[in-house]
């Protein structure tokens, strides 16, 4: 009794909404945990949604919004398996962990950004990869961190300030 | 450092890896939502039909009563289970589906329209005017092109077989342009139209259709009124059932193609007749396939590729059914006309980077596109082989491989008529010079396309 998917969540096209979000999930964590395996978060991510998508009510939030807290309970998931397995030290050095195989990426921007964002508090690490690696808007943002949308605009633009100063001393350093 | 740099940072995920992540979604099924409301509803329901039938025994009345109480529940619970329909979605409702994602993208195709019952329609019927009028056309005969010298009129009668409509369009509309007029051609089987291009009384002048002259059909037109009759090789239609490079091509037979799509197939347990096809993967319709979820994005049924693929490929596998015979005729044309409209088949976007991506993300999904298509993609995809034959210019050529057929065009050598459909096939040959295939048809060699205008022309003016 009571078991039903109803007649709106089973007209909702989910290869469109997988194609247009699956980009966006894997650059949100590619952002956010720059170093870590970024598929297999995704694929996480999808798999929790997949599971429980029948849960999920369009009148509550948006399909973007619902998606990104699956994947940000996923990336914190992550961060704390690693904190429980790394000294606290070593939690935010992760990211920018040096092998062989990341030396051709470390020199990339991307990992340069996330040496950078490595020291930022979380929120606005979260907030850089929700917006420019998930590409949300930030009134979705605000939603999903449950801040004003000014208040995030406004963070977010101090914080690339701060990564765009941080950023050139670095290259003035490389230059000398 | 800015936005743009920042957002230039992200990358595209390998198509590899979102498909094999899809691939693991599609096989996770859309579980069914237990409504809160509902449970707790039923839960207080429960509970105060406990609680009255409990004050029933306390207060002795239970005995006296017990038949009553049960009687007005089983009635209660008789109605509502023969009273509420199943619900949208719900597993009865879904016939033991899973979730379609084609639903919202691709409606299931219409079933066709006036246009194709009368296509569809055996014997010889006219052709509807939208379906062969060449642009700006609106009168029941193609006009002749503006500013261009009237020719004298040419009253040829012009038979077509169905399928066919799309050559001869190319055809009329480059004998409009040069000034001449044509009435609406007919439509009909091959057998009929060929049998009615040297009758008594002149039906039809020429005719195009889709196989070859048979010998008794040839004497047939060695007649004082027939006067033999010409033929022309016009060139061939193909269609291919194509996924992207990245997963391979996946080799098929028309009998597994028919199984797959066919809305209602001849039933193993009762071959004479016909069930309702629930086949959702690959390795149900014939055990050496994947066990891969059924999807084919194709023509709109309704359209003339549609028609096409009817006839091509469903025809040809539902008549390799082995128990084909043991239907009656009426089951028999329902079974091989008919495809799925549940989710297995839908229409193809027409735009072709739409289709060519939703093919590189899905690892199971196929398509069946015109030839000419396939031409152009490079090698963004690969075609399956069908019974086992490639699609490539030769076999199409030669009307082996079997999503393709030969086009011909039959015209009847009566001297008085001869002359007009010497004019038309002027115009018409010219329509068909190309070199590269377009759309699903694809022209003959140029050898021998020079070859046939010459004989053919000669054998006309002789």
């Amino acid at each position: 009794m009571g078991a039903a998917v109803t007649q709106e969540e089973s007209e909702l096209d989910w290869d469109a909404l997988y194609a247009d979000q699956a980009p966006r999930v894997y650059n949100y964590f590619r952002f956010r945990l720059a170093g870590a395996d970024v598929e297999d978060l995704t694929s996480r991510t999808f798999e929790k949604a997949w599971r429980s998508r029948a849960r999920y009510r369009r009148d509550l939030a948006g399909f973007s919004t619902w998606l990104f807290k699956i994947a940000h309970n996923v990336a914190l998931d992550h961060l704390q398996r690693l904190r429980s397995h790394l000294p606290i030290d070593a939690a935010a050095e992760v990211a920018t962990e040096r092998t062989p195989e990341r030396d051709a990426e470390r020199d990339s921007d991307l990992a340069h950004l996330a040496h950078l964002t490595a020291s930022l508090p979380d929120r606005e690490r979260e907030l850089i990869a929700l917006k420019y690696g998930a590409e949300l808007n930030n009134r979705m943002i605000a939603r999903l961190i449950g801040l004003s949308e000014s208040n995030v605009g406004t963070i977010l633009h101090r914080t690339v300030q701060s990564l765009r100063a941080r950023w050139q001393a670095d290259e003035a350093r490389s230059h000398e | 450092m800015n936005d743009d740099f920042l957002h230039r940072l992200r990358v595209r995920p390998a198509p590899q890896f979102l498909a094999r992540l899809k691939s693991k979604l599609d096989r996770e099924p859309l579980r069914p939502r237990v409504s809160v409301v509902s449970t707790v509803l039923a839960a207080v329901l429960a509970g105060a039909s406990a609680w009255a039938l409990a004050s029933f025994a306390l207060r002795g009345e239970f005995a006296g009563l017990h038949w009553s109480v049960w009687g007005i529940h089983a009635a209660g619970s008789e109605y509502v289970a023969k009273s509420a329909p199943p619900r949208a979605g719900s597993p009865d409702s879904r016939q033991g589906w899973g979730p379609n994602p084609w639903a919202a993208a691709n409606r299931p195709a219409q079933e066709p329209s006036h246009k194709n019952t009368a296509i569809a329609t055996p014997g010889v019927v006219p052709i509807p005017q939208s379906t062969t009028a060449a642009p700006g056309a609106t009168t029941a005969q193609y006009s002749g092109g503006v500013g261009l010298v009237q020719a004298p009129p040419v009253r040829l009668r012009m038979g077509v077989a169905p399928g066919a409509e799309l050559l001869v369009r190319r055809m009329v509309e480059r004998f409009v342009r040069g000034g001449n007029t044509l009435p609406e051609p007919t439509v009909g089987t091959t057998e009929r139209l060929l049998a009615s291009l040297c009758a008594a009384g002149r039906p039809l002048d020429f005719v195009v259709v889709p196989r070859r002259m048979t010998a008794a059909e040839s004497a047939g037109c060695n007649t004082p009124w027939g006067g033999g009759a010409v033929e022309v090789k016009l060139g061939s239609e193909a269609l291919v059932i194509v996924r992207s490079r990245l997963y391979g091509a996946l080799p098929l037979s028309t009998l597994d193609i028919y199984r797959a799509l066919g809305k209602t197939i001849p039933g193993p347990g009762n071959p004479g007749a016909l069930m309702l096809n629930r086949y959702t993967t690959w390795n149900e319709v014939d055990r050496a396939l994947p066990p891969d979820r059924i999807q084919v994005l194709g023509p709109a049924f309704d359209s003339a590729q549609g028609q096409l693929f009817r006839r091509f490929v469903m025809q040809r596998g539902c008549e390799s059914v082995p128990s084909f015979d043991a239907l009656q005729s009426a089951d028999q044309e329902v079974a091989c006309r008919d495809v799925r409209t549940d989710g297995a088949y839908a229409s193809a976007p027409e735009q072709y980077p739409a289709l060519l991506q939703k093919l590189q993300m899905l690892p199971t999904l196929l398509a069946i596109v015109p030839y000419g298509t396939l031409q152009l993609t490079g090698d963004a995809l690969i075609a399956s082989p069908i019974d086992g034959i490639e699609p490539t210019p030769a076999t199409i050529a030669s009307g082996a491989y079997p999503g393709s057929r030969i086009v011909y065009l039959y015209a009847n050598r009566n001297p008085r008529v001869s002359p007009a459909v010497l004019r038309f096939l002027k115009y018409g040959l010219d329509a068909l010079d190309m070199d590269a295939p377009s759309g699903a048809f694809v022209p003959v060699p140029r050898a021998e396309r020079d070859q046939i205008r010459t004989s053919t022309l000669s054998t006309l003016t002789q």
